[in-house]
């Protein structure tokens, strides 16, 4: 029998060669779906019937010399903030808007499916994908694989963990403030936050309008750029979304980094008391790797840093909160109340409040511009820690201290790692990068400068053709592949 | 926390209130105690780096666009 193929590429390698046909993967994964989802809680819906149904076109199209590219008969799960032609959509809430469910396929999920992918089922996510571990709802909150008593990370949650467990070789995910990357940290997986604007959010149910981004999950940078390069470019039902020639490359061919300046925002996580002793370790080691690989290693300030992760928060939080306001006060009882009590807080910014954090986010980019000069990427943790226990994440921390869930006001607070680069709007790819001393894995950002997503993703790739982090799978899923 | 914060934090109630927001007494008790902090992280935007210039700059936020059936008149 034939195993699972560890990435994309090797299993549209495999399709072409007649080593695998795409109803045969697509059973694979259905396999493990049956096997760990129940222990995982990862979907919201299988698409079984469907899918088999898609991966047969696929097939068939194949056998008939047509073939969409890369993507062709690939397995994929989707974030459930992401409508689809299914129409089960429901952004993980009871509150949400019933018509909302009813758009059709978004314009990536689309492009996902014009492409050959064949999508297997909605993800788990928080609630409207606030990226809290709000464990009480009706809907699946996924676990973590490599120990279920830990969360699986959030908001993109599912699609993170049914990454790990191979019930898909390729899912999308969202980031508002970190929510594509602390899940890919949390469960040894790669994620792509891509610059704003490159793939249009039609379709993706709001958390905040100039800060919410598509992005693809996989296990490796070279299938985020596959993936990456379906969905790209502008679309009229998203103003925000642009055309650019991102210069995506579609194969595996490692870039040479040698005399390539690569900095390493130290100062934004050295220091921190929050920083997990096996994950700085575990960033030391990643410098040297690029080291070994020719690059020079600059340490790079960033400058404006505290304002601009205030300039996320509360600018998402204006907008996440005007997006809402209608239905809260219609529908208060159907929100979960921690989610409800978090997108309350944007009634305490004002007008004047967010169109400050929008000037700061200008002035933010044009100081990074020079920070980043002469510097192909910038590295930097993607959490602070491996995946936390369960009532032992900072939401159930900062609930406890009464603070409702969001930042705590200080410097290092849980999203600062992540949320700055948002407020900038650029790309920022996520690999893993090694595990702590109990097995647990945790991953690092690339960050490259607006359009440059390529960029961030050959580092990625060079990173990953001579480490093998990314190569490991959690003991659930070694344990299925030798009973079969 | 300054005395501004804290005599801040009496007004988180009233903007709930303000915005039609049936929040019961635990969570409006909730958002009090992090309004000081939510006001202190916004207080970093107003940083005088960030409104230095603020005379100088042009319009930044709204540009009209033509609409569609006028374009060519």
């Amino acid at each position: 029998m034939t195993g699972m193929p560890q990435s994309i590429a090797q299993a549209a390698r495999q399709i072409r060669a007649g080593e695998l046909t795409s109803r045969a993967l697509v059973e694979l994964v259905q396999g493990r779906a049956d096997a760990l989802d129940p222990r995982l809680q990862i979907f919201i819906e299988q698409y079984r019937d469907e899918s088999l149904a898609a991966a047969d076109r696929a097939d068939r199209e194949l056998a008939s010399g047509i073939d969409r590219g890369p993507l062709h008969g690939i397995p994929m799960g989707l974030k459930d903030n992401l409508s689809t032609n299914e129409r089960n959509d429901h952004a993980g809430s009871d509150a949400i808007d019933p018509t909302w469910s009813r758009r059709g396929d978004g314009t990536a999920v689309r492009r996902l499916r014009e492409a050959g992918a064949v999508i297997v089922g909605k993800a788990a996510t928080s609630e409207f994908a606030v990226g809290l571990a709000d464990d009480f709802r009706r809907f699946p909150v996924p676990r973590n694989p490599w120990d279920r008593e830990r969360f699986g990370g959030g908001s993109s949650g599912g699609s993170g963990s049914g990454l790990a467990a191979e019930a898909f070789l390729g899912s999308l995910g969202t980031d508002t403030g970190g929510s594509i990357r602390d899940p890919a940290s949390m469960n040894n997986v790669c994620s792509l936050r891509p610059t704003f604007g490159v793939v249009p959010k039609d379709g993706c149910y709001p958390a905040g309008y100039t800060y919410d981004a598509v992005g693809p999950m996989a296990k490796t940078a070279s299938d985020c750029g596959l993936i990456l390069s379906a969905m790209a470019g502008a679309d009229p039902a998203d103003p925000t979304s642009r055309d650019y020639d991102l210069k995506l490359r579609t194969d595996d061919s490692v870039p040479d980094l040698r005399g390539v300046r690569i900095g390493v925002a130290r100062s934004a996580f050295e220091g921190s008391a929050l920083l997990d002793a096996d994950v700085r370790k575990g960033m030391l080691e990643a410098e040297q790797v690029f080291r070994e690989l020719g690059a020079e290693i600059v340490d790079v300030s960033l400058p404006h840093w505290e304002a601009l992760d205030s300039a996320s928060i509360n600018g998402s939080m204006s907008e996440v909160f005007s997006h809402h306001l209608p239905n809260l006060q219609r529908r208060w009882s159907d929100y979960s109340q921690q989610t409800r009590t978090v997108i309350a807080n944007g009634a305490f910014i004002a007008a004047a409040d967010y169109l400050q954090a929008q000037r700061v986010r200008r002035i933010g980019l044009d100081a990074m511009r020079e920070s980043f000069r002469g510097l192909r990427a910038v590295l930097m943790p993607a959490t602070w820690h491996p995946a936390p226990l369960w009532g032992k994440t900072w939401q159930d921390e900062s609930a406890t201290t009464g603070t409702g869930g969001i930042s705590t006001g200080d410097y290092a607070s849980p999203t600062s790692l992540t949320s700055p680069w948002a407020a900038l709007g650029l790309p920022v790819l996520t690999v893993p990068i090694g595990f702590n001393r109990t097995g647990l894995p945790f991953g690092m950002q690339i960050v490259s400068g607006p359009f440059a997503d390529e960029s961030a993703l050959a580092v990625g790739r060079a990173f990953q053709s001579v480490t093998t982090w990314h190569t490991r799978r959690p003991n659930m899923v070694q344990e299925l592949e030798q009973i079969a | 926390m300054t005395e501004t914060t804290k005599q801040a934090t009496s007004m988180a109630a009233e903007l709930l209130r303000m915005h039609g927001l049936p929040a019961d007494a635990t969570e409006v008790e909730s958002l009090e105690l992090n309004f000081p902090f939510l006001r202190e992280a916004i207080g970093k935007l107003y940083a005088p780096e960030f409104t230095a210039d603020v005379e100088a700059e042009p319009c930044w936020i709204y540009s009209p666009e033509p609409f569609e059936s006028e374009e060519g008149k």
